[in-house]
């Protein structure tokens, strides 16, 4: 079974609770802060910060709308990450969570490179660095908790559960929702499908979320060259024997033919 | 021939036949300045010392110090495969000693240098220790660049039992000519595998990348400009190793794998514009940005002009040679950082200039391995060719 959360940006009213929770349970170190053009805070997120609010502000027929959007690891159903990693360190869970063990790691950061929403961070400052990312709260919802971040949210906008339900309930919202929300579940069908989603009551396009993000699964991309080795090493293996035999062959002739026939 | 070494050889060290002059006194400052490179990074950490960041995960010191210094040592395996593989191949014998001893000096340092970029370096041999990911490319890599190591130190070893006089080592020394071949064999397949997959590497952002360096067969594109690089990369070693060592330049030898660069990056040029055309991206050739500038300048001085020089008669001097082959190795380190760097740096959106520290290790640790590369050709003299004394016993070598 694969948990996941449904987020529904149209109740988020950017209080960032999440975000607190999800420092104060992964006991994750304050950064410097300051603020942007807009009021997302950390402005970026870091190996300290797994998630953030992130504030969009836009004009919208005359009228100024802002956005909040919980971003995060999505827990792709097929990451990228754990695909790319050479030390088989990203696993994903049979519960959905996509987790990295640290004593596997060794630091070469592919991962950053394959993710397609630019989730893993590194802490860079450190001699001994280690990849960080959301985890789902991997110990809490294997505990049957929620993750801080939605047990925390006051709003009810990151709703935790398995993904199929989640499903049906974006859908169910989007359907009675008489146009409120935009008729598009964000991670039903990006990268693969994730079991972090979205719905939205307005454009994704105003919100932080990557809308030009590939549907296809992303390890497809490297696997479509790597399944082809065996057969590659196979023909050069055979045409390199057979030029072999002939260039043998050939000195062999060109020996008998000078007379000298020494073989 | 006396066989009993004297006791006071190792002590007098007579082997030792290296010479500083003052050109390798720079290359070895500068050597010596990555060293201190790399104590500081292990102390301060990736971040105090590059400019990498979360942004652009990969910089200078993977992009050139593994994905450009490892198909630089392409010719190691272009060069056994000539020598043992193709009618006629017993004339590049010496060619062929150059190329795997540069092979191996590249390829190992190739691994030390990784071993600095990664984060936890002393952590570089645990995916193959204590097993990986066999979806991912890296692993791959890792994997034939470890088993492809050994191959290189049995492709080599036999410089250095030609040095001895013992039976019993020339005895050893002649059964591993005998399987030699095998060895070749197995580091052709291994080169194969590794050369292509570097490029597969950066296949994981797919159309994410700059339509300019997109290809849909990226590992293909890698490997066969792998292989014209090591033909190219002969040329250059061969031009510079005559002139340094004054010896004759093997123009006829070399001539004839003119055609076959010049042909390889033909296939390649038809093939980029081919599958840029097949997405419907040909006139971003002629969109101006900075990008296309880069594409043109790689186009026309890494495929073009080579192509050009090493199909004329120009390959058949000394000159014509040298130009077409630094000019596509030149082409292909310029491919290599355009990926690595134009088209990556669009795909990531990332900011990431290198850093002065960042620079120097990379300078640093290339022009040690041309420090090395004198090293050992000055150390194991029959690299560069029969020795006049031991003609007989050199002869008997060439199978």
């Amino acid at each position: 079974m694969t948990y996941g959360m449904l987020i529904d940006l149209s109740k988020c009213m950017g209080c960032r609770g999440c975000q607190v929770a999800c420092k104060q349970w992964n006991d994750l170190p304050g950064e410097d802060t300051s603020l942007g053009a807009d009021y997302t805070n950390p402005q970026k997120r870091s190996a300290y910060t797994w998630t953030t609010i992130d504030f969009v502000t836009a004009e919208v027929n005359g009228r100024t709308v802002a956005t909040f959007t919980k971003s995060g690891c999505m827990h792709c159903l097929e990451p990228a990450c754990e695909s790319v990693c050479i030390a088989g360190a990203i696993k994903r869970h049979e519960n959905g969570a996509v987790t990295i063990d640290h004593d596997k790691c060794i630091g070469c950061r592919y991962c950053q490179l394959g993710c397609p929403f630019g989730v893993p961070k590194y802490e860079y400052d450190k001699p001994v660095p280690r990849m960080q990312k959301c985890t789902l709260c991997y110990e809490r919802i294997s505990e049957g908790l929620e993750p801080a971040c939605a047990a925390t949210c006051p709003s009810g906008a990151i709703l935790f559960g398995e993904r199929e339900d989640l499903l049906r309930v974006a859908k169910e919202r989007i359907a009675k929702g008489n146009g409120r929300y935009i008729d598009h579940v964000y991670g039903e069908h990006e990268a693969g499908g994730t079991a972090v989603m979205y719905i939205s009551s307005v454009p994704l396009d105003l919100t932080a979320l990557n809308t030009d993000v590939t549907t296809e699964s992303v390890p497809g991309f490297t696997w479509k060259a790597m399944r082809q080795l065996p057969t590659l090493v196979g023909s050069v293996a055979v045409l390199s024997l057979g030029l072999m035999a002939y260039s043998r062959r050939r000195s062999m002739l060109e020996a008998a033919q000078k007379g000298g026939g020494a073989e | 021939m006396n066989a009993t070494p004297q006791p006071t050889r190792l002590l007098r060290m007579e082997w030792w036949r290296w010479r500083m002059t003052p050109g390798k006194a720079v290359l070895l400052a500068l050597f010596g300045a990555a060293a201190v490179v790399a104590v500081v990074r292990l102390f301060l950490g990736l971040g105090a010392t590059t400019g990498l960041n979360d942004s652009m995960p990969w910089g200078l010191w993977k992009i050139f110090d593994v994905v450009v210094v490892v198909p630089l040592g392409a010719t190691g395996f272009v060069m056994a495969f000539i020598r043992y593989f193709t009618p006629g191949g017993e004339r590049y014998e010496y060619l062929n000693r150059r190329a795997v001893i540069w092979a191996a000096i590249m390829y190992l340092s190739m691994g030390v240098r990784l071993a600095f970029d990664i984060g936890i370096p002393w952590r570089i041999i645990n995916p193959i220790v204590f097993g990986g990911n066999l979806h991912s490319p890296l692993f791959e890599i890792a994997w034939c660049v470890a088993l492809y190591l050994i191959v290189l130190f049995f492709e080599n070893i036999s410089r250095v039992a030609e040095e001895q006089q013992r039976p019993w080592v020339k005895k050893v020394d002649h059964a591993l000519h005998k399987i030699l071949p095998g060895f070749v064999l197995v580091g052709v397949l291994l080169s194969t595998m590794h050369h292509s997959s570097l490029g597969t590497l950066f296949m994981i952002t797919g159309k994410r990348m700059d339509p300019l360096w997109y290809h849909p067969w990226l590992n293909y594109v890698f490997l066969l400009t792998s292989i014209a690089t090591g033909m190219a990369m002969m040329m250059v070693i061969e031009g510079l190793t005559s002139r340094y060592y004054k010896l004759r330049f093997e123009t006829d030898l070399l001539a004839r794998l003119a055609p076959w660069v010049a042909g390889i990056l033909s296939f390649v040029l038809v093939w980029r514009l081919g599958a840029m055309a097949a997405e419907g991206q040909i006139g971003q050739i002629f969109v101006p940005r900075a990008e296309t500038a880069l594409w043109w300048g790689e186009i026309l001085l890494g495929y073009v002009a080579p192509i050009a020089i090493l199909f004329s008669r120009a390959r058949f001097t000394r000159a014509g040679l040298f130009a077409g082959g630094l000019l596509t190795v030149l082409g292909m380190i310029a491919l290599r950082l355009n990926v690595g760097f134009t088209a990556l740096m669009e795909a990531l959106n990332a900011q990431y200039t290198p850093t002065i520290s960042e620079l120097l290790f990379t300078v640093g640790a290339t022009a040690g391995t041309v420090v090395i590369y004198t090293w050992f050709v000055e150390t194991l003299p029959s690299i560069l060719g029969p020795r006049q004394q031991d003609a007989e016993g050199m002869e008997a070598v060439g199978d």
